[in-house]
């Protein structure tokens, strides 16, 4: 395995739908019966990535925008319109059984653990149906409880909280050691402390299995936390393809500083920086870095005034992509 | 996979569907003796008209009870082991097939043993107990009845998926696919006898319903090779049709322009 | 206390009862079907007989007779009400109900007798064109026609009245759909709904008659066929009969269970 191999290579892939256009009233029934007039919607307008093993990439992207049709191509669910895609070395909707058996797939909003049943129930099922053989399954499940904690294996899926539900859920599309996982928001409804669990684990198993892992999400801290590289896809066009540093560097132009003094500033001269906001003992700060660097506003500080403490806050993820979306 | 691997599968479905019945033990009981219950209620009314009338275009009470034992035998074994052949319908229209096609595991199969339904076990008893009461004590008897109802099981199953499959092409609520196939077990539940000339035609060639429970009595009442014959190419016909039209619809769900679904 | 709210009640389930046309109208493409069949078997079975006449019917008659008993089969008797009240009960949302201004039992008569009647007549035009088109018009005069429609307005609402019946038994039993099962093969078989009492052994007729099933069923479709005033008469009292019977125990029932819940808070 190879630290950089490309195990999903995506080229001019696009999808158009060909969508029913209906008049309203009845007589546009009766004309949409007879002459049914049909108007193609571009879903995923020409997009080519790459993906190595190994990487946490967070796909994201406003709703409608072509993620989930991206997805299904990949996985091999629907077919496109024309283009290439190669995973694991097959072509998804050609390969689909294939393909199958080396990826797993956690769909917040469907479920695959059966409901009136404990988890163990689904495990065991699961082994079957990607034919794992039985020690390497009893190895393999006995890690993997551990590793997540799931005491409550006996226990129905119908009793346990939804966090408990979405780790045993993370576990069954691991157990079968596949090669890529797509979680396609995987903490939501979820309490902070449970978020963080799920996090974790992914981020382990990431490293010591070389899982790659392609995430949608709209949390952006599931995106900060665990992505090393984003796509950002809008209107069906790809318009970001870089590291989250590259993002961050790329579309944060500004930055927040909020200082505490120990003395009530007198004045505050700074080009390139206002103050968004003071009190006798804070004040925050908005710095333009295209005009100065951080660097300089927190020597100015540090020289001419007597700081108890700086925070510098970066916009949030959440504030970049809206940035882009907007584009 | 293999032959082994497939049979694993299969039986580790049959496990977690018991196991999830099980869940609600007194319910399960109650469904299987209901349908055992709700097939004898049918016995009753046959009987009450028999009461009255000796035969009816040759059919006679015994010719009844063998058509019931074929429908509930067949019914019951599917909807016990491939308990979704009747909601085919309704896994397309809620956006389950994605969960299935996502899955290392042959797509028609999987959806179809993927669920159970208990109360079939309570139709398969009734016609197991009905065959026993009215077959002929033969090894042959026996054997071909055996024969003739897993075939006619296989025919039901092919109506359900053809049936259910109709929804990549027209999409609709599920009524009328739901429609069609109680439609065809309701024709199946009455005596083949009634239906002459062009109709029996019909519901020979163009809708495979005689298979289900019609030719099986006649081939007990006969024994007729001939009709054997037609049986079993009425059963692989049924099959590839089933087969195919899945197939194409599914094509048709994967590139995309299910006009009418919404998925 | 008004009662119009009850007539809006109605009207409003009966617009909400055309959304679900599609449901109706495949419901109906059923029963039409099975007509059908029925057709093909008693045509065999009067030719097989070589009579004109059995037990009082002709064919035309037997199958107008099934066409009827159909059609009221198919009002659904107001089988989704039912289960919506043991729904209710069961989830505990019957306290909200209890502190409506309006009784719970005739809220919901008014709002499913409304859809009944809707389905019952669907049900009819389509299975009755069929039969118009198989074995011709029935032999009936426009004078019977009303007090026939009465009859099976009264069945109809019979029919409700013992499924509410059950629906309120749910305050005390947990799973009420085997009795739900268990009344509906008793109005096919000893209601005449699949075929008329008349053509039972007589023990079995003397049985029927007495109980309340025959009286959704047979006795309306019966009187569509070979009408009688004074089988109207005798009918009609028996069915007002039996309707108020299951009415009030209804009630009762539900009064008792409705503090049940008040007193042990659901």
């Amino acid at each position: 395995m190879a630290k950089n191999e490309t195990i999903i290579r995506v080229e001019n892939l696009r999808k158009v739908f060909a969508t029913k256009q209906k008049k309203s009233g009845l007589s546009g029934s009766m004309h949409s019966l007879l002459k049914p007039k049909t108007i193609d919607s571009v879903a995923v307008d020409n997009i080519s990535f790459e993906v190595n093993r190994g990487e946490i990439l967070g796909f994201l992207g406003p709703n409608g925008a072509g993620k989930s049709t991206t997805i299904k191509m990949l996985v091999g669910i629907l077919f496109p319109t024309s283009g290439q895609a190669d995973v694991l070395g097959y072509t998804p909707w050609k390969q689909r059984q294939k393909l199958a058996m080396k990826i797993g797939s956690v769909f917040g909003q469907k479920p695959q653990l059966w409901y009136h049943l404990p988890p163990i129930d689904t495990f065991n099922l699961m082994s079957k149906i990607y034919e794992m053989d039985e020690k390497e399954y009893k190895k393999r499940l006995n890690y993997l409880v551990d590793r997540f904690e799931i005491d409550y294996l006996n226990t129905p899926v119908r009793r346990l909280s939804l966090g408990q539900r979405m780790r045993a859920e993370v576990v069954a599309s691991l157990l079968h050691k596949p090669e890529i996982i797509f979680l396609d928001e995987p903490t939501i409804g979820l309490d902070i402390i449970a978020k963080q669990k799920i996090r974790d684990l992914i981020l382990e198993l990431n490293k010591k299995e070389n899982v790659t892992v392609f995430l949608t999400s709209h949390d952006m801290d599931d995106v900060e936390k665990l992505c090393n590289r984003i796509i950002v896809i809008n209107h069906g066009k790809m318009v970001f393809n870089n590291t989250l540093s590259k993002l961050k560097s790329t579309y944060v132009t500004s930055k927040n500083v909020e200082v505490k003094f120990e003395k009530s500033p007198k004045k505050f001269t700074f080009s390139g920086a206002r103050v968004l906001k003071r009190s006798s003992y804070d004040m925050t700060i908005h710095l333009d870095q295209k005009k100065r660097d951080i660097k300089d506003l927190v020597d100015y500080l540090t020289s001419n005034f007597e700081v108890l403490d700086i925070n510098i806050a970066d916009p949030t993820v959440e504030e970049i992509i809206a940035k882009i979306y907007k584009k | 996979m293999g032959v082994k691997g497939f049979i694993e599968f299969i039986v580790a479905y049959m496990k977690v569907n018991i196991q999830a019945a099980m869940e609600y033990r007194s319910s399960f009981i109650i469904r299987a003796v209901g349908m055992f219950l709700n097939d004898a209620v049918w016995i009753i009314f046959w009987a009450i008209i028999f009461l009255k009338f000796q035969s009816i275009n040759g059919w006679s009470f015994n010719e009844i009870l063998l058509l019931f034992s074929f429908i509930t035998t067949g019914f019951g074994f599917a909807t016990f082991f491939f308990g979704n052949w009747q909601k085919i319908a309704d896994v397309i229209i809620n956006g389950k097939l994605d969960y299935y096609l996502t899955l290392p595991k042959p797509i028609l199969a999987h959806l179809l043993v993927s669920r159970s339904e208990i109360s079939g076990l309570g139709d398969f008893a009734f016609g197991v107990i009905l065959a026993l009461f009215v077959l002929p004590h033969t090894l042959y008897a026996v054997g071909l009845y055996i024969l003739l109802t897993i075939m006619s099981m296989i025919i039901l199953v092919s109506v359900g998926v053809a049936i259910g499959s109709l929804t990549f092409f027209i999409g609709g609520t599920g009524d009328l696919q739901d429609t069609i196939i109680n439609s065809v077990i309701a024709i199946s539940t009455y005596p083949f006898s009634i239906f002459e000339g062009y109709l029996r035609i019909i519901l020979l060639t163009a809708v495979p319903i005689g298979f289900l429970t019609g030719i099986p009595v006649e081939i007990l009442q006969s024994f007729n090779p001939t009709l054997i014959f037609y049986m079993v190419i009425a059963t692989i016909a049924a099959v590839i049709a089933a087969i195919t039209i899945f197939k194409i619809g599914l094509r048709r769900y994967e590139s995309g322009n299910l006009i009418n679904v919404q998925v | 206390m008004s009662y119009s709210k009850y007539f809006f009640i109605a009207k409003i389930e009966i617009l909400s009862a055309f959304a679900y046309y599609i449901n109706i109208l495949s419901s109906s493409v059923f029963i039409t079907f099975l007509l059908f069949i029925f057709y093909n078997l008693w045509k065999a079975v009067y030719l097989a007989s070589a009579v004109t006449s059995i037990s009082g019917f002709t064919l035309v008659g037997l199958l107008w007779y099934l066409t009827l008993s159909e059609s009221i089969w198919n009002s659904g008797s107001g089988r989704t009400a039912v289960i919506k009240i043991s729904d209710d009960v069961k989830s505990g949302n019957i306290a909200y109900y209890l502190n409506k201004p309006y009784n719970f039992v005739v809220y919901h008569f008014s709002s499913t007798t409304g859809t009944a009647i809707i389905r019952s007549v669907i049900t009819f035009a389509f299975a009755g064109t069929l039969i118009y088109f198989l074995v011709g018009p029935l032999k009936i005069t426009l004078f019977e026609i009303p007090f026939v429609l009465l009859s099976v307005l009264l069945a109809i609402i019979l029919a409700i009245s013992m499924n509410f019946l059950i629906g309120v038994t749910a305050f005390w039993i947990e799973d009420i759909s085997a009795f739900r099962w268990i009344q509906d093969k008793l109005i096919f078989v000893l209601g005449g709904m699949l075929i008329p009492l008349s053509f039972f052994p007589l023990f079995l007729q003397k049985i029927a008659l007495v109980l309340p099933f025959s009286y959704v069923a047979y006795a309306p479709a019966y009187m569509f066929v070979n009408f009688s005033v004074s089988f109207f008469v005798e009918t009609v009292l028996i069915q007002i009969l039996w309707i108020t019977l299951f009415v009030a125990g209804a009630s009762l029932l539900y009064n008792l269970g409705a503090k049940r819940v008040s007193i042990n808070g659901g």
